[in-house]
């Protein structure tokens, strides 16, 4: 498997660890890095698409004051996930739950491939309004391995869960997911 | 573990493009329903949210956190400032009173307490201060002040000085 260039957890731990030592250009270089796949992240959990900068900065802020509390059990990408997926529950409980599916989605799509297109934005509309529905820990394992492609391992340690806990929580996801496509 | 769970396992890694589709993968699509839904799942999950990551700008979020780390590093001195100033000024207090109180080696007595009649019979509207105009309230305030003067010159009588009856009244308030 190819890890993402640049984005390997050692330069993470590299960059916290400057970080700790006052090097504020290490906070700055590990907000750019993982600002996109949390914002990502964020609006598969449901964000409004106008908050999901909001709460990017909030998530990274957050995790900046708590840098100590990361230990490398889980990468630190997941670890900043699961700060954001705390974040986002708690916007959802101020607003009682009030959430809104991402209609940007839909411009994503081949427009070489018109017909393919709207099949797929069916579908996808589908699983993002289906994934709102389910359990929050199903919901979370379900994105974090299949948009960002995190390991069972990994998940386990970010959501103080087991590996294969993590793994029935994934296929638990995508057989509820099925249920709105078949 | 089953064929299918193997494969449903494989997916994300497959649909995030980080390995290439085996062969022996499509063949298995090719005859197998439930894992075709699977990889439609699978793939529409790969691809959510990716409008949002598109639409943020990086730097300038970079930019805002480093600031609000920085102003919260700033307000984290101060407070510690402040606290660390708090209990030097506790300690410095209750320092003083344990050396005051061990230096003198003597128990303080304070004289004792006696109820004056005039005081303890003065009526103060307290109730009714609310309702008071700054006039009233000043009138209210040279009444107490001169009464207060005035108490201060009544001698205390003793119980000795009592008659009977004023004894008996004396224990039957005490009584309740």
């Amino acid at each position: 498997m190819t890890p993402l260039p640049g984005l390997t957890d050692e330069t993470d731990a590299r960059l916290v660890q400057a970080y700790r030592t006052g090097d504020e250009r290490s906070a700055a270089e590990l907000v750019r890095r993982h600002a996109p796949m949390l914002a990502r992240f964020l609006a598969g959990a449901g964000a409004f698409p106008s908050e999901v900068e909001d709460l990017v900065q909030e998530a990274l802020f957050r995790a900046f004051r708590r840098i100590d509390s990361w230990r490398g059990e889980a990468s630190f990408r997941s670890w900043l996930l699961t700060i954001g997926g705390n974040l986002l529950k708690d916007e959802h409980r101020k607003r009682k739950g009030r959430t809104v599916i991402s209609i940007e989605d839909r411009e994503i799509r081949d427009p070489a491939d018109p017909a393919g297109r709207v099949v797929a934005d069916e579908v996808a509309d589908r699983i993002q309004a289906g994934l709102l529905k389910l359990p929050r820990l199903q919901r979370e394992v379900f994105l974090l391995r299949a948009q960002q492609g995190t390991e069972y391992k990994d998940i386990a340690a970010a959501l103080g869960t087991t590996p294969g806990a993590a793994r029935v929580h994934f296929h638990h996801a995508v057989k509820a997911l099925k249920g709105l496509i078949e | 573990m089953n064929r299918c769970d193997e494969m449903l396992d494989r997916m994300p890694d497959l649909a995030l493009g980080r390995m290439p589709i085996p062969a022996d993968f499509e063949a298995h699509l090719a005859g197998c329903q439930s894992c075709r839904l699977n990889w439609q799942v699978t793939r529409a999950g790969s691809l959510l949210g990716a409008p949002a990551a598109a639409s943020i700008d990086p730097d300038r979020i970079a930019g805002q956190v480093v600031a609000r780390l920085a102003v919260a590093r700033q307000a984290d001195r101060r407070w510690r400032g402040w606290a660390w100033g708090t209990v030097m000024a506790a300690a410095a207090a209750l320092s003083l009173v344990v050396y005051t109180g061990h230096d003198s080696g003597t128990s303080t007595t304070l004289p004792p307490v006696t109820a004056d009649r005039s005081v303890a019979s003065f009526e103060v509207p307290v109730s009714g201060l609310d309702d008071l105009d700054a006039t009233e309230l000043q009138t209210v305030y040279e009444q107490l002040d001169g009464s207060l003067e005035g108490s201060a010159t009544v001698a205390t009588p003793h119980l000795e000085e009592l008659s009977p009856d004023e004894m008996q009244q004396v224990l039957n308030s005490l009584e309740g």
